[in-house]
Parts: C-alpha cells; structure tokens; sequence
C-alpha cells in the first residue's frame, strides 16, 4: 500500500506562495486559516533556503495521538485526517504537532476557536467522497478524482512534491545524485556557492 | 423524530402556553384589581405608582446590609440574564428568524459570555442563598426551587449549546427552554412580567392614602 | 553506459562519506555546496530550540518550521499525566475505602447534646457551596477531557463521546472565570481562622489528627483543615492563573507558553481533585454530625467538644437548644418544612 507523502526540496523552492495561495482558493478556506505556508530561513543572507509546510501526515501522528476526542484517522494511503463533527477546538493538536499544521478560524477569549482545519491532501473528510458537506468541511477531495494534492501538481520549480512516499524518494534520490555529480564535476570548494 | 418533535409540535405547543398563560394571568390580575377605591385620595395614586416603580430597585436602607447577598446577586443574575436574553448572537438570530422576522446588533462574544457568567454566578448565589438559610429556606415553596432549577438547567444547557455543528446540544437546549416555556405562566417566574405592575399598584395604594413608602 | 554508472556510484559514495562526516564537531563548510536541503532539515531537526524564519501566514507560530516542544508535552501528556493522573484517583478513593472498612463511620462518643453553635454564617456556606458547585463542574468536564477517550469513548461512541466532550470543554472554559470569584471570596471569608497556630497544628498532626485513636486538641479549624485551605488557595491561585491563560488564547501566547501553563495546570488540578476526594469524605460519610454544619451552619455542642474542643471553649457562652423542628436533621422532616 503506498503511503502518501509531502516533500519539499529547499534546493527549489523559491518561496512564490504559489503552494499557499492554490490551496487557499482551492478548498475555499476562511481567513486566518493557513493550511499551507511557506516559511524562509536566513531571509536575506546568505544560505537563504525556503521551505513550504503543510501536514506531513505521519505514520505516528502527535496530533492524533493527544487529541481528547480521539477525532483523527489514518487512510489506506496513510493521509491522516479529521472528523469535524468530533472536534471539540481545544487546540491540543495544535500544541503537539512540530509542523504547525492544525490551524483554527478563531483565537478568541474563552478559548473559542472554532473547529479544527488542516491540510487533507486534498482528501476531504469522513463525509460521502465529493458531496456538497465534505467540501464545505475540508474542501475538495482530488484524491478521490484520482488526483493528487493541487500544491504540488501546480509547483512551478517541482519543489514540493506529493504523492508514494517511495516514487518521492526515488526522485530526491536521483536529484541529490545530480547535484552530488556537479560537484563532482566543479570541485566541492567551488567558491561560487556561499556557505 | 425527536428533532422533529422539538423544532415544530412542542416548540409551537410550549409558545403558544406562553403567550396565552401570560396574556390569561396578566388579564386575571387586572380584572382582580379593578375594584373602585371608594377611600378619599389623600395623595396622588399615579405619583405614588411612578415613585414605587422606581423606589424598590434600591433595598430599604434599614434592611439593606442583612440582604446585601440578595441585592448583589440578584443584580448579577438579572442583568446578566437581560443582557445574554436580547443581546446574545444566537438568540437575537433565533428571534430574527422565528418569531419578530428583525433583528439588532448583537453583543461581541465576549460580552455575551461575561453577561452569561454574571448570570450564572449569581443565580448560583441566590439558589444557595434560598436553601441555606433558615428563614428563606421556610418560606420556599416547591414552586420556587423548581423555577431556579430549570433557569439553571436552561443557562447550562445553554453554554453547551454555543458549540457549532453539535445539533444534539443545541436541540437540549431548545427542549429545555420550552420546558420553561410551559411552566413559566403557572410560577412564580411570572414576576419578569408582573413586577412592574405589582409595584406600580402597591405604589398607587399607598400614594392615594398618602404614604410615603 | 558503465561509466556513467560508476561515476554515479562514486558520487553517491561521496555523498554518503561527506554527510557522515557532517556530524558536529567538524562541519566541513562544503556540505553545503552538495546538499543544502539535507543540511537544513538536519538543522531544523536539532532539537534543542526552535528554527525560525520568516512567513506570509500571521499567526503565532507561523515563522517557525519545526515546534520542538510539541514531543516533550505529547510524551507529557500521554505517558504521565493520563496514567497517573487515573492511578492518583483511583489509590485515593481505594484509601478512602479502605479507611472506611478500618475505622467505619466514626461516631459522636458522647451522642447528641440537643444543643447546638452557630459555627458558619450564611455568607461563609453560601460561598463554600457556590465553590463547591463550581469546583465539582469544572473537575467533572476536566476529567472528562483528560480520561474521556480512555473510559467514555467505549461507551457512548466517538460521536456520543464528541457531543459531551464539547459541552465539558465550553463548561469548563465559560465557567472556570467565575470559580475565580467564588474562589476568592470564600477565601476572604474563611482566612481569619485558618493562620497557622504551629504549636497546636503540629501536635494535632503529630498525633494523626485523631483519625486512628483518640482526638487531638483542635481550635476552630484543625491542622488538616488549614492545610486543604492553604492547599486549595495556592494550589488553587496557580490552577486559576494557568486556567486563565489558557482561556485566553488572545495575546498571541506561543505553543510553549500554552504547553507550560497546561502543565501547571494539569498538575495543580489532579492535586486538588484528589485531595478534594479526601474532603468530601470527610465533610460527609466520614464522620457523624458533620454534613449538617456546613448545612445548616449549626454543629452539634457534642461534636464541638470533640472535634474542635479548643474553639469550644471559646465559644461554649453562645450555647443554644435545638429548635424542635431542627433537632432530626432527616430528610424526611426537611421536606415537611419546605412543603409547609
């Protein structure tokens, strides 16, 4: 059975947002919710590398694990997903999870937040495949078009790929053979490169 | 099915006992009272209505600090409740498509949530108050505990209703209140509608025989 | 063709060599020309802080890639506070059972005198009750969101379990700011009597408190009483300022601060359950003639004598009877009052 996975090669992005807005418009999400975003490290200096997180949809799930409710499920493909009509926006996840994926269309006093929303893979949810209830809740579900997470298919540099985590890591493999081999070819104390 | 009872029978069923039970008690009162006061006025009877209607909201200064639970709590609960009744988001809404088809501005979330713990903490006062101590617990009738308990239930079941996409909560919180509903006119709950009157009727009694209480 | 696959095999050699001996100390600054992405993941992945950059997304904690915290309060949560927090409650209420079996319902020796001291105002049980309530709804939606999917979820469903998880935490959050209130109000009204007297606190507890033998010398409130006064002040001042944090998710508080202060507040809330569980066996089966002061405000003289005999002695003038109507404070006579 494939696992579904997320990678972004920092070598390639180039922090457009392309990623962040197509899913926004994608499952019409709200305000304040950011299901994907890109974040820069060393801004401005030099090794400047961007990556762009979402979910990672992990094999041992921190957010599953701490939720109270227990509302999160792991799909044949390895996607994990939530059930909204079970969550209770207490925010745990949001605590546990090292990438920051769970996100919430408030922060209110009283500890309003509101329902839980991440990235699905663009799964959807619980909720019959493509009906007008599972868009309104998680947006559009293009695994069930038999297609893959619209961040990645619509990447202009092919840095964020989705898909089998081994297809993926056959391709990262092949790319870091071609970059070993430039270096090869140039001298790895190429004083072009910074660093 | 039961969702169905809630929303249409029993809510149209529990309005209608409300409306008619107020109207019939509210009618029952004043023909009770009109009655032709045959004493010479010594006093102005309107002044004195007006004078009472506003004098009682002030506890009587000799009385004032054996009841100062009372008078703080009961603030608290009742102006809490005022405020979270017409003001809360979900209710002006509820209002707004159900019964008056206009709405006004709600207060933010917060407030409303503030107005409901004023309202819950003093209710739980006042409650406390009635069963422990000796003299308000004597003079309590059945009636009186049963109105505090199901104001209680409905203000619980209301903070469980606040959350979206939990039909079952907000579906207890309408049974609750129509439980209310029904009991409301027939208890002693009637005084949200009857304390004006009665006071404005002690006030002219005592206005036209020229007491200045 | 089998050149090429050579070179490959060379270079990927040379990519397994350099990344081994990319590890601290020596960091050859070359690495960086070979596989930049491998070495800020590896960055990224050092788990001591967080690593952060700079986002579009504004929202706390958006600029930072990899929340370092989130294992440590996931292991927190999951393999300490859920099991003990269980095991705490459940040796408490075993001990309170087991005390209940030893030394059974402990009795006035004297049986009842018929006359009676006022040993609570209206005001004070009033208070105490009004925390008391809010205390037990603010435990019970607590612990249904700490245990809940350990022990409810068989029974009710994840759906069913969902419903009255979300009423327990909207409960919990809208309720918990008014237990401030309670709480420091009935803490004005109980501290006067509740200053650590050491000499006779520290016999009584010397002496267990009376709970296995004969009484110990008490003033108005013995050394265990002021001990869960003290308790449920501090313990109770640190669940409040960690509730209150948490409620308020609106000063931008980052997840650390979040995770910190559902640490002390996890943490300070078992411990006032559990003691609580002590307290209220007490205040009721423990021990006869005691439910009905915090009721009625009125103790026995007998139970005075016994239970609290140094405040006796301050206070026997103030003697009264027992009203007739109050003398059995059963059920069945309360009702008859109500009704009346």
């Amino acid at each position: 059975m494939a696992r579904m996975k997320f990678y972004c090669d920092a070598e390639r992005c180039i922090e457009c947002n392309a990623c962040v807005t197509a899913c926004k418009n994608e499952h019409e999400i709200p305000w304040g919710v950011n299901r994907r975003r890109v974040v820069t490290i060393k801004d401005g200096e030099p090794g400047e590398r961007s990556l762009s997180v979402a979910c990672m949809h992990c094999s041992d799930a921190p957010c599953a694990a701490v939720c109270p409710v227990d509302c999160f499920y792991t799909t044949g493909d390895g996607i994990v997903l939530h059930d909204k009509d079970i969550c209770i926006g207490c925010g745990y996840c949001f605590y546990a999870c090292p990438f920051g994926a769970p996100q919430f269309p408030e922060a209110a006093a009283f500890s309003s937040r509101g329902k839980m929303d991440k990235c699905t893979f663009c799964a959807g949810g619980p909720e019959e495949d493509q009906s007008s209830d599972e868009y309104k809740k998680y947006g559009r579900n293009r695994i069930s078009e038999g297609k893959l997470p619209l961040c990645a298919e619509m990447c202009s540099t092919k840095a964020l790929l989705a898909g089998d985590g081994d297809v993926l890591s056959d391709i990262y493999r092949k790319r870091v053979i071609n970059r070993g081999a430039s270096a090869f070819e140039w001298g790895v104390n190429n004083s072009k490169i910074p660093g | 099915m039961i969702e169905y009872l809630i929303k249409g029978p029993l809510w149209y069923f529990s309005l209608a006992v409300f409306c008619i039970g107020v109207l019939w008690q509210l009618a029952r009162i004043i023909f009770a009272a009109a009655k032709t006061d045959l004493s010479v006025a010594r006093g102005s009877a309107s002044g004195g209505a007006w004078r009472n209607v506003f004098s009682r909201f002030v506890p009587h200064r000799e009385i004032a600090p054996r009841i100062r639970l009372q008078v703080i709590g009961g603030y608290m609960f009742h102006l809490g409740l005022f405020a979270l009744l017409f003001f809360a988001a979900p209710h002006v809404h509820f209002l707004e498509n159900h019964l008056l088809g206009f709405g006004w501005t709600p207060m933010p979330h917060w407030a409303f949530i503030v107005a409901a713990q004023f309202a819950f903490f003093g209710l739980i006062l006042l409650w406390l108050r009635r069963m422990l101590n000796a003299v308000s617990r004597l003079i309590s009738t059945t009636d009186d505990h049963i109105a505090a308990i199901l104001t209680f239930v409905v203000m619980l079941t209301g903070c469980l209703a606040l959350g979206q996409g939990f039909h079952a909560l907000n579906l207890l919180h309408l049974f609750t209140v129509e439980l209310l509903m029904i009991y409301f006119p027939f208890s002693c709950l009637m005084h949200a509608f009857t304390f004006i009157p009665s006071r404005a009727f002690t006030g002219a009694w005592f206005g036209r025989r020229g007491i200045d209480a | 063709m089998r050149v090429h696959t050579l070179l490959m095999m060379v270079c990927l050699l040379l990519v397994g060599f350099q990344l081994q001996a990319a590890d601290p100390p020596s960091k050859p600054p070359e690495l960086s020309s070979i596989a930049p992405g491998a070495e800020l993941w590896r960055d990224v992945r050092q788990r001591d802080q967080d690593v952060t950059g700079t986002t579009q997304v504004r929202s706390p904690g958006a600029d930072v890639l990899i929340n370092v915290s989130g294992q440590a309060w996931r292991e927190y949560r999951m393999q300490e506070l859920i099991p003990l927090s269980g095991a705490a409650i459940a040796i408490v209420l075993f001990v309170i059972l087991l005390f209940r079996l030893v030394r059974g319902r402990i009795m006035l020796e004297n049986g009842r005198s018929g006359l009676r001291i006022l040993r609570f105002t209206t005001n004070q049980r009033v208070a105490h009750w009004a925390t008391a309530i809010l205390f037990s709804i603010l435990g019970l939606t607590g612990l249904t969101l700490l245990l809940g999917r350990s022990f409810l979820i068989p029974v009710f469903g994840a759906e069913g379990f969902g419903t009255i998880a979300a009423g327990a935490k909207f409960l919990h959050d809208y309720l918990g700011p008014v237990f401030v209130f309670a709480l420091t109000w009935l803490f004005v009204l109980f501290v006067r009597d509740n200053i650590p007297s050491p000499k006779v606190d520290l016999q009584w507890l010397l002496k267990g408190g009376g709970l296995f033998g004969k009484h110990a010398h008490a003033p108005r409130y013995n050394a265990g009483e002021k001990l869960w006064f003290w308790l449920a002040s501090i313990v109770g001042l640190a669940v409040i300022i960690s509730g209150l944090v948490l409620d308020f998710p609106i000063f931008g508080q980052t997840r650390s601060t979040m995770e910190f202060y559902h640490w002390v507040h996890s943490i300070a809330a078992i411990v006032l359950i559990v003691v609580s569980f002590g307290h209220i066996y007490m205040g009721t089966a423990a021990l006869e003639a005691t439910f009905e002061v915090m009721q009625t405000g009125y103790c026995d003289s007998n139970w005075a004598k016994e239970h609290h005999d140094l405040w006796y002695d301050e206070v026997k003038d103030s003697e009264e009877p027992v009203p007739q109507q109050q003398a059995q404070p059963d059920p069945g006579a309360r009702q008859s009052t109500d009704s009346a």
